[in-house]
């Protein structure tokens, strides 16, 4: 029977919404709400039809239709982020409004839109305070995230990670779908934090998959397709200006090459030469299929859905593969009891030569080893051009020494590496709710996560490492398995109850028992015969163990949070951990980690009524200590090992020797990090626009610190727990809703955050703390320094002051240059100082450039990172246009160091386009040293580069199909989508991609040699629901 | 619930639970004689008879600046650091056995000997630290926690001091050099050898404790005495047999033990003869890029008929052809002095195969029994005042061998010229340590406790810098920058860095 149907549709707040589609599933009647949020609309057959409700920038609602009832009034709910809405935090989850600590939503809509094959490498910028950073291009490399700044100098510095529940100090996120995150939250300060106690101190990423929802099957297919492209070639030498280099550089040498059967230099300007970027980069494809089907009912929900990733590398024979499954279950067994199951297994495969490794073993060394040498390195043309072609297929430049280096033609070499890794995962967690009593919950949860990865090598006679002719190991390869189980047992019990309607008392309690046990064995094997054979014949050369490590940490705790508040305008919350780890002797095993923290909903006060333009006002302050215990399990134990290299030889025949390797510290305790978080959270015109700011003080303390010892201890390094570091900033959160109409909408994010990171205090007596980039060259210099006073890591060396010009000398009657006697040499011996020479600033004026003119020379920390997110909609289609920046960092580019000049002058091989500012005695610049004049071997200013970059990230169109169109074919939605990333990037960064961090630490950011590319991808994709 | 947090180390051992057998402790020992070989290269493997010893017999091919190898460093100098790394590793390692070689139930002959031998090896560390050094730390107990105060310099006397007395102490404690059949072990001529040197070190510059001559003395005529040694009639073979992993226990009194080539399981290989090789590319005969060329100093101190010379500086290089990979003996011709390398070791007779390019198993001679004629021979003079009939005895011995003949029958033509003063003769004895302990590590050593190091270098600096061919002339830029500083190395940063109490050495 037809049915008029009648109501009003409100906001949460119960303002009425004017043009709120309503339709009935199934049927073609259609009606809008009026201004007052009135609808009428008949409905045929209505017993059991099902009303939709959707209006732009609010969550679709569905409500049945009973025989009884024609007025259905009903609350539609932002699809925005609301105040309403449940955040999840440590061992609980609470509404956004009730917040007291600072935490960070990762928006997964957006996430969703541009699919990328690991949840981190769409992270960056989406959270204010949360900065990510990829070391390179690398298929299936992990990135680094840090959470409001460095605390730990060296020790890692990343967050703890808690999946569904399961926290991970280390975990490879790449074994995780990113479709089936549901939600992703970053506890940032300590009152959220202290809850994880001795982990909490990097901060803390929640991340919750998706589970099933009461309702009929939902079948989705996701898919999507992409093409990568390398986001930038460097600019190499031309031929013509390569043969001029070469000749200017070694007349002797190179005029036969080059120049002989009447070849001229101007000849080779018509000539395109081989372009070895173009034959070892490539278009890479990459595809994803997803298939989930979830749903339930009011007992039993489950989920079940799985994954198959296939991702090429723009480097010929790199890739990352992954196949995925998981499966939810959720099942209320009566009214007190409830169990729920979540189990995953992974499947990845990483594969392709590591750009950016370096062989330190054997000679040669150097950055002659590093992919990109040979890739930028090798020359255009070989002066015959017939023989040009043949390059290509020979595994040596045939005029190339190779005992001198490891040049090796970078196309054969890339595709004959062999080294992949695989990772299979498993991860179950299971936990039973228990109603014990009324106002109590129980919830005993049990994990396991079982990791096994298998790394193979095996450099045959055509690769880098494996060539006869420059490697002294010959043909050779290892396997290493590495095997990883980690046990996990908390038991809660939640007290929660709300008195006189306007006390509420939320009350934690809880155990926890965390257990990890890590074996890892393999071995290597040199000098293999049959290398047709492959990994399988490996046994047959000259085998060597590696060694067999085996080791294993416990962590217990004891926790407990209050909530209160009061009419959910002042609340409270009051944490403590209490930590036991294995990690430490018996008398420093337990460390408490309390927190507080008040808020006040300013909002709800009776003054504040008048100020119509504020919806929402909140202040937060919160106070805590939270650790970190990122320190090897037994560092407070001496430990003595036999090793390979530990023994000696009598009468030739080698016996074994036991040698002390970590002078162990029964002292160790926790580092401590003490933070103070004040936040402001506003809400202007009914929280169209939001406006979260915070600003932080973090003061870590006892350092666990691999401090440097003296060598006449006999060791170089021990754990202490010394030194301090401070990190202080502020963070912005803006989300705005600027257009919302019927038709049209836009909506931003922007958010900005600004650290300050400060090393109070290092090793006792030690001034600074100088590290070392190991990529095969100058491992005598150090390019950076920790000074207490300034960041953890800053930029070390001499400060490059030009050329020396003519005028620099004194012309000698044979004609030689002298440096004149108020000019400071470079490091180099005056006498060997020559016009065009590089010059560096004589900074303690002593008229000599030594050692004691070394300064700070660059800054590799950002003053500011951000995000600034839009989301369009127009009818069926939306558009999300996010960037990404990073601005006030410096990089320090080795590639020019290698490829402006080299270290030394090397034969046969190219530079960079830049080449050609160097000085000549016809274009005497100041630019760049002529050849052979690149000096000491020392990292100066010259090649510390402003880092800074605005980068439009993602650019996502999607279409939502008309539902009319779909349902014919038994569809319930289908959305189109074309996705780029990485679309545009300004930069002033001369190098391929200012996001780059080759050798990543705290002490060691923003270096920049050989890096993978990073890419330039656009997608196309569709999701299917059935 | 604190038994859930009682792991226990799976992967390795504590001090605590280990020497409790007699093989515990000699895996102790083994590690602490391993730091006589560094994997890297910076002790007997390579440095000390290479960059860390440059002197008048050599310089680096093709390395003109900003380099040790042309003393063109400071205190940040990895190299130097390490050495003193190591060997404070070494001390380190002595004292743990030290403090624990009582603990195991074990035969006390043996336990003797371990004992013995860690003090003699400790002694010899700080003997190897105080020659590059000058005063160092003195550490005598072994660091058990990252907390531990630092300490500073002692003076070079009280290092000296401790040396004798671990070495003394070592003297009763260890085995005879016949309990073995091979010398790598510290016996008890080892020790004495050693101790003859290390008393004439102390008589010479900078402590100039000359009453220390006689000491000296009584250590030489103990090893001479003892009838356990004696000369390799053919200079050749020494080495021959330290190429072919061969014992000669008469000759040599002290070896220090390489093994392998590096590939396999054991990593204890050295670059005896590869980084002061003959030049050759040839893979199957042995790689070096020859890298030490000698001087023609070096050269000229040889008469044409001593055998030594074209032992000890090799008259050829191999050379491959690149088109037919043939390699051939190729003779210098004799204008050709400066492109002439260190012959001493020679890969060709290398028996371990594969060779690899840069580790092989030759094993190093630490101290000698023609050293020790010849240390007889300079103590003597010096207790004596004059050259004595033993003295000349014992420096015409060396003599007699080095040109092949009969070692105890007197030859006019080769012996020393008789009737030298003191001076004289002491001069003479100079030229003769140089001529047959060429390239074994010990001219900077001996140069410097003469008091001539510096004055050598400079005279070296004008003769390379007027008479070499011009494309030779980069030779003598080590000798340009050594000055009075370099008599010690620099106490290396990452010491002085962390270490407050320690000051540096003059002028670095």
């Amino acid at each position: 029977a037809t049915k008029l149907i009648t109501g009003k549709i409100t906001d949460t707040e119960g303002l009425p919404l004017e043009g709120v589609t309503v339709l009935v599933k199934g049927a073609t009647a259609k009606a809008l709400t009026n201004a007052e949020g009135v609808y009428n609309i008949r409905v045929e057959n209505s017993t059991g039809a099902i009303l939709v409700f959707s209006y732009v920038g609010f969550t679709t609602k569905e409500v049945k239709i009973s025989a009884a009832a024609s007025v259905y009034n009903t609350k539609m709910e932002t699809s925005i982020k609301g105040l309403n809405d449940v955040v999840v935090i440590g061992y609980g989850t609470v509404k956004r409004k009730d917040l007291t600590g600072s935490v960070g939503d990762v928006k997964m809509s957006d996430l969703e839109k541009a699919p990328v094959p690991s949840f981190e490498q769409a992270l960056a910028g989406r959270v204010a305070g949360v900065q990510v950073s990829s070391f390179d291009g690398q298929p299936g490399s992990p990135l680094q995230i840090v959470i409001r700044g460095n605390n730990s100098v060296t020790q890692s510095n990343s967050p703890l990670f808690v999946i569904d529940g399961f926290p991970i100090e280390n975990p490879v996120n790449n074994v995780i779908n990113p479709e089936e995150i549901e939600s992703m939250q970053v506890l940032k300060d300590a009152s959220a934090t202290a809850i994880y106690g001795a982990r909490g101190a990097n901060g803390v990423i929640l991340i919750t998959t998706k589970k099933g929802k009461i309702g009929a099957p939902v079948v989705k297919y996701q898919t999507w397709m992409g093409v990568s492209q390398n986001l930038k070639k460097q600019e190499m030498l031309s031929p013509y200006e390569f043969v001029k280099y070469s000749i200017e550089q070694n007349p002797g040498l190179y005029t036969p090459v080059y120049l002989s059967n009447g070849r001229k230099l101007e000849d080779y300007k018509n000539i395109k030469g081989i372009d070895w970027q173009d034959q070892v980069f490539r278009d890479a494809f990459m595809q994803n299929h997803s298939l989930s089907v979830r749903g339930g009912t009011d007992k039993t929900k489950y989920s079940f859905s799985g994954n198959v990733l296939g991702q090429d590398g723009i480097i010929i024979n790199s890739a990352f593969k992954r196949y995925q499954g998981r499966i939810s279950l959720d099942q209320i067994v009566s009214d007190k009891v409830r169990a729920r199951l979540n189990v995953n297994y992974s499947s990845t495969k990483t594969n392709g030569t590591i750009s950016n490794s370096t062989s330190t073993t054997g000679s040669p060394s150097g950055p002659t080893t590093s992919l990109m040498y040979s890739v930028w390195g090798y020359r255009p043309v070989t002066g015959d051009s017939t023989n040009d072609e043949n390059l290509l297929d020979l595994p040596f430049d045939p005029n190339v020494d190779p005992l001198a280096e490891y040049r090796i033609n970078p196309i054969i070499s890339t595709k004959n590496e062999y080294n992949p890794v695989f990772n299979n995962t498993f991860s179950s967690n299971a936990d039973i709710e228990i109603k014990p009593a009324k106002y109590f919950l129980l919830k005993i949860s049990g994990g396991l996560i079982k990791s096994a990865i298998r790394r193979e090598v095996f450099n045959n006679s055509n690769t880098r490492l494996g060539n006869p002719k420059s490697s002294t190991l010959g043909v050779n390869g290892s396997v290493r398995n590495e095997e990883m189980t980690n046990l996990l047992n908390e038991n809660t019990l939640t007290y929660s109850r709300r008195f006189n309607k306007q006390h509420n008392l939320n009350i934690l309690g809880g155990i926890t028992m965390q257990k990890v046990n890590y074996y890892n064995y393999g071995f290597t094997s040199n000098m293999v015969p049959n290398e047709s054979l492959g990994m399988s014949g490996l046994d047959e050369g000259i085998m060597s163990t590696s060694p067999t490590e085996k080791s294993s940490n416990a962590l217990m705790s004891f926790l407990g949070r209050i909530n209160y508040d009061y009419k959910s305008r002042y609340l409270f919350t009051v944490s403590f951990r209490a930590d036991g780890s294995s990690k430490f002797s018996a008398e420093n095993r337990w460390a408490y980690f309390p927190s507080g923290a008040f808020a006040w909903r300013i909002i709800d006060e009776s003054f504040m009524k008048n100020i119509a333009v504020l919806s929402d006002a909140k202040l937060r302050i919160g106070y805590g200590l939270t650790g970190n215990n990122r320190v090897t399990d037994f560092a407070y134990l001496s430990s003595q090992q036999l090793y390979p290299y530990s023994g000696y030889s009598f009468g030739d025949s080698p016996v074994q020797g036991i040698i002390p390797n970590n002078l162990g510290n029964k002292d160790l305790k926790w580092e401590t990090t003490e933070q103070t978080d004040i936040g402001l959270d506003l809400g202007f015109l009914n929280n169209r626009i939001t406006l979260s700011t915070d600003y932080y003080k973090k003061n870590t303390r006892d350092l666990l610190l691999l401090a440097t010892l003296a060598p006449t201890t006999g060791y170089a390094n021990g754990y202490r727990n010394v030194g301090r570091v401070s990190n202080e900033g502020v963070e912005f959160t803006l989300n705005t809703i600027n257009v919302q109409n019927k038709k049209f909408s836009w909506s931003t994010n922007f958010n900005i955050s600004f650290n300050r990171n400060k090393v109070l205090q290092l090793n006792e007596g030690e001034p600074s703390l100088a590290s070392r980039i190991t990529w095969g060259n100058f491992n005598n210099a150090y390019p950076y320094i920790a000074i207490p006073g300034h960041p953890i890591a800053l930029f070390y060396g001499f400060l490059f002051d030009g050329v020396y010009q003519y005028s620099d000398f004194n012309q000698q009657a044979n004609g030689t240059y002298v440096l004149k006697d108020r000019v400071p040499n470079n490091g180099q011996p005056r006498t060997t100082v020559q016009p065009g020479y590089i010059k560096f600033k004589d900074i303690n004026q002593d008229g000599q450039v030594d050692n004691s003119d070394l300064t700070i020379i660059g800054n590799p920390n950002p003053i500011h990172t951000g995000g600034f997110s839009n989301n369009f909609t127009y009818g069926a289609f939306d558009l999300n246009v996010f960037f990404q920046w990073s601005y006030g960092n410096d990089i320090l580019n080795a590639n020019r160091i290698e490829f402006e000049g080299g270290d030394v002058v090397r034969s046969y091989l190219n530079m960079f386009k830049s080449v050609e500012k160097r000085w000549t005695p016809e274009n005497q610049t100041n630019e760049l040293y002529k050849i052979g004049g690149q000096g000491p071997l020392v990292y100066s200013s010259r090649t510390i580069e402003d880092g800074s970059y605005l980068r439009l990230k993602t650019v996502a169109l999607g279409y939502n199909m008309p539902s009319k169109l779909v349902s014919r074919a038994h569809i319930k939605a289908l959305r189109l989508y074309a996705s780029a990333q990485n679309l545009l990037t300004w930069t002033n960064y001369s190098g391929p991609d200012p996001e780059v961090s080759v050798r990543p630490s705290a002490l060691t950011p923003g270096f920049d040699w050989s890096a993978y590319p990073n890419t330039r991808t656009i997608t196309f994709g569709l999701d299917l629901t059935f | 619930c604190n038994k859930f947090l009682e792991t226990k180390p799976e992967d390795f051992v504590t001090p605590d639970n280990y020497y409790n057998t007699e093989a515990d402790l000699d895996r102790a020992l083994n590690g602490v004689y391993n730091r006589l070989v560094d994997n890297f290269g910076r002790m007997y493997s390579r440095g000390l008879f290479s960059f860390l010893s440059i002197s008048d017999e050599f310089f680096y091919k093709n390395i003109t600046i900003t380099n040790l190898k042309v003393m063109d460093f400071d205190a940040g100098q990895l190299d130097v650091g390490k050495l003193w790394e190591v060997a404070y590793q070494g001390i380190d390692r002595a004292n743990i056995l030290l403090e624990n070689v009582d603990k195991p139930k074990m035969d006390e002959t043996r336990r003797k000997a371990i004992k013995g031998e860690a003090l003699f090896l400790r002694a010899y560390f700080y003997f190897v630290l105080v020659d590059n050094f000058g005063g160092v730390p003195l550490k005598l107990k072994s660091t058990n926690n990252p907390l531990e105060k630092y300490l500073p310099r002692a003076s070079v006397a009280d290092v000296y001091a401790s040396i004798v007395n671990d070495m003394k102490g070592a003297d009763t404690l260890v085995s005879d050099i016949s309990s073995y059949n091979y010398n790598e072990r510290v016996t008890k001529t080892a020790v004495e050898a050693v101790l003859a040197r290390v008393y004439l070190t102390m008589a010479g510059e900078p402590l100039k404790d000359v009453a220390r001559y006689n000491d000296a003395l009584i250590y030489a005529d103990k090893v001479i005495n003892s009838g356990k040694h004696n000369l390799n009639p053919d200079y050749s073979r020494i080495f021959i047999n330290h190429s072919e992993n061969k014992y000669d226990l008469q000759e040599c009194i002290w070896e220090i033990g390489m093994y392998g080539n590096q590939l396999g399981n054991t990593q204890l290989a050295g670059a005896v003869g590869i980084e002061n090789g003959v030049e050759c590319t040839d893979d199957k005969i042995g790689y070096s890029t020859g890298p030490l060329k000698i001087t023609a100093r070096m050269f000229n101190l040889y008469a044409a008929t001593d055998l030594r010379r074209d032992w000890a500086i090799a008259p050829y290089k191999y050379v491959t052809n690149t088109t037919t990979g043939v390699t051939t003996k190729t003779p210098y011709t004799a204008v050709q002095i400066y492109d002439r390398t260190v012959g001493k070791w020679r890969r060709e007779y290398e028996t371990v195969t594969p060779k690899n390019r840069n580790y092989n198993s030759t094993n190093f001679p630490v101290i000698r029994y023609s050293d020790v004629l010849l240390m007889k021979a300079e103590a003597e003079t010096q207790v004596s005042g004059a050259p004595t009939a033993a003295a000349y005895d014992a420096v015409n011995k060396v003599r007699r061998r080095g040109y092949g003949k009969p070692i105890n029958t007197p030859d006019a033509t080769v012996d020393a010229p008789a009737g030298l003063d003191k001076a004289d003769f002491l001069t003479y004895l100079q030229d003769e340590r140089a001529r047959e302990l060429a390239f074994e590590g010990l001219r900077k050593h001996d140069l410097i406790r003469w008091g001539l190091y510096l004055s050598k270098m400079q005279s070296l600096a004008v003769d390379i810098s007027t008479n070499a061919p011009s494309g030779f002339r980069y030779g003598a830029n080590a000798a340009k920058n050594i000055t009075a500083r370099n008599l010690v190395f620099p106490i290396p940063n990452t010491e002085i860095t962390v270490n407050h109490l320690v000051t540096q050495n003059p002028n670095w």
